[in-house]
């Protein structure tokens, strides 16, 4: 068993404070924001390396790949990631943003599982920047694959059978699976991927990243289609409500606003 | 179109995937005759779950699932052409998501999930749906082609008496053995439950807490005022707090009379999950933190100290949770 992971870079949205968008717009200005890796992929990869710890534990291999599609960003996470004894890193750079290119990034991927011949593709549920969720089942549905979602621990069983634990509307279910299937992860708790030992830095982290053309469309397309179209316009999601604000440090004042909004519980309108 | 359908087989969480065209203005009624289907898993029993397909002008349909895969979309393309339905709304868990890619490339229709609103203009459907971390409403215009959309939870429901539309069920068994990709399976039940989304008072905890310590001592003052207590995800994932007690578009999505926010910077997937809180107080140490932006009531201050203060000061008077006479 082998697996490739998929990564996006997004931008912080941690860090903005005030609101993205100004009434109507055509466009989301996110270039002062850093790349970090999108959340839900950050915790594929602390995943797939504890999946990996555990298999070798076993006595067992389980070779780990990587790859992302766009731009320079995620070289220093694809550097990372080798010193992580990944056996590839990958970055598919494209010519244009594709964001809202679900159908694309599917493709793209598609098409890198197969070359590979990889068994396993994990990878975050959605992108907090596009975060169409769409890339996880197009996948699966060009390979062929199931697609196992909301996937929340993995274990290893053997070489021919993993443990996925997955987040259900109503519980938890454990599936003893299979592969070759695609896991979407979503919402792992602690999921910050380690750093590289200083060994492994220095006996893996100096092989070289791959860098790879796809800015032509590949040939085997598997017939994805565009499912979702571009967005005509963006506005703000904030709904904006009219604070009477209280400083708290006037502890009278404040424990007074607290009983008139205890008072008024229900009366408020909406 | 025999059986009405029951509360059991519909329950009341599924009408909301309704609302969604109802939510925009007086022509709610009208728009409701262009809803041409909605998907969605009935009340699941242990063993098995089913889709169930309805629209106005079309009987109701059942397909089968099984709680390990999603149903067979072959079956369900051939419900939805049948019904001759051109918008198809489904739930949005990341399984419902592999339906509906799954359905819409067997229709040749569009995708998109999460949606939270739909409206209707002369050239077509303009889909609404969050992106950059749910700080943005991205806008999509479908034109008039068929769509399969997933329903963000927590869309506003419409009042809609489901009692009032008739139950089919497809002539095909629900698949019993499993797929030939899983060698064994097995669901757990949630246990843990905080009832957070039927409460009417809640006190939210986010990670302005500070620490484990301090968020126990808001539970404990949540405890004290008849309030129920959530938490943020930062919380809930630093294991300051069961899971069960998460609030956010992941967790419980709230719709109190009241909630107090206490150190809850204002994160768009907590704000979400809060949005429809008659009242929101807000309690943080940052004046500038977002969280003022979407409150009734600001307070700039230590979220724990004035709580247990006002916790205190409740204790000498004796007011029952809801008494406008203080």
């Amino acid at each position: 068993m082998d697996a490739l992971l998929a990564f996006k870079m997004v931008p912080d949205l941690d860090l903005v404070t005030g609101e993205m968008v100004e009434g109507e717009s055509t466009a989301v200005d996110t270039g002062y924001l850093r790349p970090i890796i999108n959340p839900d992929d950050e915790g594929a990869l602390e995943l797939a390396l504890q999946l990996r710890d555990q298999a070798e534990a076993a006595g067992a291999t389980l070779p780990l790949s990587a790859v992302s599609v766009g731009g320079p960003a995620a070289d220093r996470v694809l550097k990372t990631l080798m010193a992580l004894r990944f056996a590839r890193a990958m970055r598919l750079a494209t010519a244009e943003d594709l964001t809202f290119r679900p159908d694309m990034v599917a493709r793209d991927l598609a098409d890198r599982v197969r070359q590979g011949g990889h068994r396993l593709l994990i990878l975050g549920r959605q992108s907090s920047d596009g975060a169409s969720g769409l890339v996880p089942p197009l996948v699966a549905a060009s390979l062929g694959w199931p697609l196992i979602a909301d996937v929340i621990d993995l274990s290893y069983r053997t070489d021919a059978a993993l443990m996925v634990t997955c987040r259900r509307p109503d519980g938890v279910l454990r599936l003893t699976l299979r592969p070759p299937a695609v896991l979407a992860i979503a919402d792992v708790a602690a999921s910050y991927l380690r750093s590289p030992t200083l060994k492994d830095r220095m006996t893996h982290g100096k092989r070289p990243i791959e860098v790879i053309d796809v800015a032509e469309p590949v040939a085997n397309n598997a017939g994805i289609a565009p499912l979702q179209p571009l967005p005509i316009g963006y506005s703000s999601s904030v709904e904006r409500r009219s604070a009477v604000m209280v400083d708290g440090s006037d502890v009278a004042a404040a424990l007074s606003a607290l009983s008139a909004a205890w008072r008024g519980r229900g009366r408020a309108g909406p | 179109m025999t059986s009405a359908m029951t509360s059991t087989e519909m329950p009341p969480a599924d009408v909301r995937y309704v609302a969604l065209l109802a939510r925009r203005g007086a022509a709610a009624a009208e728009r409701m005759g262009e809803i041409a289907g909605i998907v969605q898993r009935a009340g699941m029993p242990p063993a098995a779950g089913r889709f169930v397909l309805f629209g106005d002008d079309v009987p109701a349909l059942s397909v089968p699932a099984s709680r390990f895969a999603e149903p067979d979309p072959d079956v369900l393309a051939r419900a939805v052409r049948q019904s001759g339905a051109a918008l198809i709304l489904m739930p949005d868990d990341g399984w419902a998501r592999a339906s509906a890619v799954a359905l819409a490339l067997r229709l040749g229709a569009l995708c998109l999930t999460g949606v939270t609103a739909l409206e209707r203009r002369p050239d077509g459907w303009i889909v609404h749906r969050r992106s950059h971390g749910g700080r943005v409403d991205a806008h999509f215009a479908l034109g008039w082609r068929p769509a399969v959309l997933t329903v963000a939870r927590g869309v506003e429901p419409a009042a809609v008496d489901a009692s009032t539309i008739a139950l089919a069920t497809l002539p095909a068994e629900p698949p019993t053995a499993l797929p030939e990709w899983l060698e064994a399976a097995h669901f757990e039940p949630a246990t843990a439950s905080a009832g957070l989304e039927q409460a009417d008072y809640v006190l939210v905890a986010g990670r302005g807490a500070g620490s484990r310590v301090n968020v126990a001592r808001l539970a404990v003052v949540a405890d004290r005022l008849g309030l129920a207590f959530a938490v943020s995800r930062p919380v809930a994932m630093n294991a300051w707090a069961p899971m069960h007690r998460l609030a956010g578009v992941s967790g419980a999505m709230l719709k109190p009379r009241l909630a107090i926010l206490a150190g809850v910077s204002g994160a768009p997937a907590l704000m979400a999950a809060v949005a429809r809180s008659r009242t929101i107080v807000a309690i943080n140490t940052d004046p500038d933190a977002p969280v003022f932006r979407a409150a009734d009531v600001g307070i700039v201050g230590d979220c724990l100290s004035l709580l247990e203060a006002f916790a205190e000061s409740r204790q000498t008077e004796v007011v029952p949770p809801g008494s406008n006479s203080a």
